[in-house]
């Protein structure tokens, strides 16, 4: 299996399940009640140390799914356990010992300085002052966060918010954080910050992690482990690699040509897209190799510029989505 | 609970926070302060204009109408201060911030209230204080024990009594999903309400402030105990000292309502 071995289990779901019952208007007056299964009989299992990427396209039900974790909504049906505790029944004994970054939402206090609302998440976590202290001083180092520390948190570029939500969740020392999409519309170089931070968190202090994202360089910098979910569903649980090689999701040499021309004819693609100068070439599957496409390329025609496009996580998604239906992991 | 000394010091922190966030706009700060203050004077001016046209109001004066008004606004304005955060349930439900507070280790109602504080309400109360100044003087209740023994004990329960009021029909937020209307109906409504004698109303009105939503001891039972006057409704003397028993079995309810109502928003989502 892909989990750290002979490490405990930390969340286990089983046959999980949360329907939502929706009043859609028929008409005037009347409404009519509709079923939503947002999640559908899920398992799945994470082990302390482990972290993991929780992929999915939009309400697929990834959120539902940390909801559930976290005792924010009760399942349906089917069981929930973190550390072998009810979410719903030990949502407080639970919070003290989890941590949670929503990307697109800030628990920060907008018109404070950011430290100030580090300040009151420590009360609010009842932190002892010295574990405040030694976890602010590493928090401050590993996300640079002393310029920024006296700013309001509404002046502060996304990124910087970023890094001080991030900072908030772990002030209580979380043995198990959620994020939600943490590296959302950030700068290349605020996603790579973010990455070695949440890196640092797994292997050194042993930090379990669920990772819920669209950034296939996320996953692949991050996560061995990939879940993917759709319609509520698991349709795929093992390794990266595997995920791609399943999906028949295929990298793309792109050649910037010295003047355009027809579309080039390469062994060993599988289609071609041709937008001026620029030609896309897409590998008709993972065996061909890049290098060899390049160099028949070359042959064909002046090449000025060449670069290797990884398939896109959507992509991957998407495909991996479509036959999951069919055939389910 | 254990750390309800510590709630206590976190209150205040929260609550710190809430003012310092306020000063980052001094500007509209003080103009809401100051329009809360002349919004409040007005529901005065209102009882001055009924008085310029009769002399009383079943068989109370203008002096004693106004103590009465003083006590329902004195009270009421004290649970908005604490607990009038709660009329944005329905924007937290929306936005999702109040996922945010179910993350943390706290209880939810208690976070909801330590949350975007209207010091405005300030403004309010310091107006309704005055009233009720004006109100004690114009009726000559004896200064003494007793009659500040029973201020206060009509204060702190009509206090309780409101924000009683206002954690229940919040609530209906977690159903209902906005439920503004309902709580501002039995909130301001019953501050409103309870600013004229109870001899006013029509019989069913009078049951439901005596026995449903107990507002007739936020203000009326008080009143007629500081004046030192007979219920013409016919209800024993001693019932202005019953506002803190009424207040607390009210509060009991209110909170059994708001603990289903997080029951419901948990099972269902929103």
């Amino acid at each position: 299996m892909t989990g750290v071995a002979g490490g405990e289990v930390l969340i286990e779901l089983r046959g999980a399940e949360k329907v939502f019952t929706q009043r859609v208007r028929r008409g005037r007056l009347r409404r009519v009640r509709r079923e939503v299964r947002a999640v559908d009989g899920i398992d799945l299992t994470v082990r302390r140390g482990e972290m993991v990427g929780y992929l999915g396209p939009n309400g697929a039900g990834k959120s539902t799914t940390v909801k559930m974790l976290t005792g924010i909504l009760v399942p349906t049906d089917g069981t929930v356990r973190v550390d072998g505790l009810d979410p719903n029944r030990h949502r407080i004994e639970l919070a003290r010992r989890v941590g949670v970054v929503f990307g697109q939402r800030s628990q920060l206090w907008p018109d404070l300085p950011l430290v100030d609302s580090f300040e009151l998440l420590r009360h609010i976590y009842a932190v002892p002052e010295a574990d405040y202290r030694e976890r602010r001083a590493e928090l401050d180092e590993l996300l640079d966060l002393a310029d920024i520390l006296d700013t309001p948190v509404r002046q502060l570029s996304l990124g910087q918010r970023m890094r001080g939500d991030l900072a908030a969740a772990l002030l209580h020392g979380p043995e198990l954080i959620y994020l939600d999409e943490p590296t959302i519309g950030l700068d290349v170089v605020a996603k790579d910050r973010v990455r070695r931070f949440l890196a640092h968190l797994n292997t050194e202090r042993g930090v379990t992690v669920l990772l819920t994202t669209h950034d296939l360089v996320d996953v692949e910098r991050l996560c061995r482990r990939v879940v993917v979910i759709d319609h509520g569903r698991v349709v795929h649980d093992g390794e990266l690699a595997a995920l791609v090689r399943a999906s028949g999701a295929t990298r793309t040499v792109v050649v910037t040509l010295a003047e355009p021309g027809p579309p080039l004819e390469v062994a060993g693609v599988a289609a071609v897209a041709v937008d001026g100068v620029r030609q896309r070439l897409r590998l008709a599957s993972d065996g061909v190799s890049a290098s060899a496409v390049v160099a028949a390329a070359m042959a064909r025609a002046e090449v000025v510029d060449i670069a290797v496009e990884e398939p896109a996580i959507d992509e991957v998604v998407a495909a991996v989505y479509q036959r999951g239906l069919a055939d389910p992991v | 609970m254990a750390d309800d000394a510590g709630s206590v010091r976190l209150y205040g922190r929260l609550v710190g926070a809430e003012v310092r966030s306020a000063m980052e706009y001094p500007g509209p700060f003080a103009a809401s302060l100051l329009t809360s203050f002349a919004i409040a004077a007005l529901e005065v001016v209102a009882v001055a204009a009924i008085f310029s046209n009769v002399d009383e109001l079943v068989g109370w004066s203008l002096g004693e109408v106004v103590l009465l008004t003083g006590l329902a606004q004195t009270g009421f304005h004290l649970a908005e201060v604490t607990v009038g955060q709660l009329d944005h349930l329905p924007d937290l439900v929306r936005s999702g911030r109040l996922d945010t507070y179910l993350l943390r280790p706290r209880r939810l109602l208690f976070q909801v209230v330590t949350q975007d504080v209207d010091l405005a309400a300030l403004g309010k109360l310091a107006q309704s204080v005055a009233v009720l100044v004006v109100g004690l003087a114009a009726t000559d209740v004896p200064f003494g024990p007793r009659s500040a023994a029973l201020l206060v004990v009509s204060l702190v329960g009509g206090a309780v009594i409101y924000a009683a009021v206002w954690i229940a029909t919040t609530a209906v937020t977690f159903w209902l999903i906005d439920s503004r209307e309902v709580s501002a109906a039995f909130t301001y409504g019953g501050r409103q309400m309870s600013m004229y004698p109870l001899g006013v109303y029509a019989p069913s009105v009078r049951t439901l402030a005596r026995y449903v939503v107990p507002l007739a001891f936020t203000a009326y039972y008080p009143a007629l105990g500081l004046i030192g006057r007979d219920d013409e409704l016919g209800a024993p003397a001693g019932l202005a000292w019953a506002g803190p028993g009424v207040a607390a079995v009210t509060m009991v309810v209110g909170l059994a309502i708001w603990g289903a109502g997080i029951r419901a928003y948990r099972s269902t989502g929103a």
